[in-house]
């Protein structure tokens, strides 16, 4: 039974670990860095309160309220900027590979087979460029082949339609062009739409 | 220089990202502010020892809070990202997939994302590698089929011993449809 893979959220495990891993260390950097800004500010205040002679404040939520605001609207602040430059990051290091890729895809639409799909070794996505160049090559080989029957053919056809015109048909010359035909056919058919 | 992704795809992982944090800081000051007792008590010796009181346990409370806060939305942050990636991963893995295909000679080209996923230009021009070659081993096949027909045409009438205009016409015939096959498979550089 075919396995359908696209009801697996986790399919490509380096892209994707390292994917989120960037947004789980800001998250707990965000954590850590609030936790110390909360408790920097709220012991500072209550190091004021303490040393204070006189302590006009009544409850608890009098004193936190407003660090626990300054605090996190701080925090958030920084966050969301470390957040933007890490989806803006994210995005430069995507882009060019697959912008890359999509020009190779485009290349090989044309017709191009000579040149490798490759990626820098630093960049995302190597399995999708060793695949892509895979296909590349597996396309090659087989219009080499077809190119190799079509010569093949050619001169099957040159040899006939030379003895035809000398008045001279040959049967042999036929039948080597059925063979050539047989034998581009059969190259041809390892295509499949 | 980019690659498509779905509408508003980097806002909405910016957004959606930035709101778990936002609720986890709600969430965090709430705790924060109902960890210590509500009043300082009556009098200038009890709000003193209150305050040292909470001074003394002050670092290591905020601590353990946001490190349950944080730990919570750990896995939230995951998740959402799990599949925010996946809209990249999902598409790439098909591109494979399909790219597999094609290396292996089925030319169909039927690869098709989902509405939310990503890379659809890149498919569309994988399917677009898929047609075109398609288009020009349809046009060998054509040919050959013609080349066939006529070669076939030319053995009968070898063998019925007539040499006149018609093996003529059957051989240029083939000729042209050999030069058709040359033409198509010469647009490939190999």
């Amino acid at each position: 039974m075919q396995v359908n893979y696209r009801k697996k959220y986790f399919i490509k495990k380096d892209f994707q670990s390292r994917f989120m891993l960037r947004f789980v260390v800001i998250a707990t950097v965000w954590a850590a860095a609030a936790a110390i800004l909360f408790s920097f500010l709220a012991g500072k205040k209550l190091d004021d309160v303490r040393y204070s002679s006189h302590i006009d404040i009544k409850t608890i939520s009098e004193l936190l309220v407003p660090i626990t605001f300054a605090a996190q609207v701080a925090s958030l602040l920084i966050f969301a900027a470390i957040l933007a430059y890490t989806v803006n990051s994210l995005w430069k290091r995507l882009s060019p590979p697959l912008y890359s890729l999509k020009k190779d895809i485009a290349r090989i639409a044309g017709g191009d087979l000579m040149n490798e799909v490759s990626l820098s070794s630093d960049e995302e996505f190597q399995d999708l460029a060793a695949d892509l160049d895979s296909m590349r090559s597996g396309l090659q080989e087989k219009i080499v082949r077809l190119k190799e029957q079509q010569r093949i053919l050619s001169a099957a056809a040159d040899e006939l339609s030379r003895s035809t015109l000398e008045g001279k048909p040959s049967l042999t010359h036929a039948a080597a062009l059925q063979a050539a035909v047989k034998g581009l056919k059969a190259a041809a058919d390892v295509f499949h739409y | 220089m980019g690659f498509t992704t779905q509408r508003n795809y980097r806002l909405l992982l910016y957004v959606k990202t930035f709101a778990i944090v936002v609720v986890g800081a709600a969430i965090a000051g709430y705790a924060v502010s109902w960890s210590f007792p509500a009043s300082f008590g009556e009098g200038y010796h009890n709000a003193l020892a209150a305050v040292q009181a909470i001074r003394k346990v002050l670092f290591w409370k905020i601590a353990t809070i946001y490190a349950v806060i944080g730990i919570s939305c750990i896995p939230a942050i995951a998740v959402l990202h799990l599949f925010y990636s996946h809209r990249i991963a999902g598409p790439v893995y098909r591109i494979g997939l399909e790219a597999a295909r094609i290396a292996q000679g089925d030319l169909s080209g039927k690869i098709k994302f989902r509405p939310k996923d990503n890379l659809t230009d890149m498919a569309d021009t994988l399917n677009n590698v898929a047609s075109q070659y398609q288009g020009r081993i349809m046009a060998v096949k054509d040919c050959l089929a013609v080349i066939d027909a006529h070669s076939k045409t030319m053995s009968n009438l070898m063998q019925q011993g007539k040499d006149g205009a018609e093996l003529k016409r059957a051989a240029e015939e083939i000729t042209n449809n050999v030069k058709n096959i040359e033409r198509s498979l010469s647009e490939i550089r190999t």
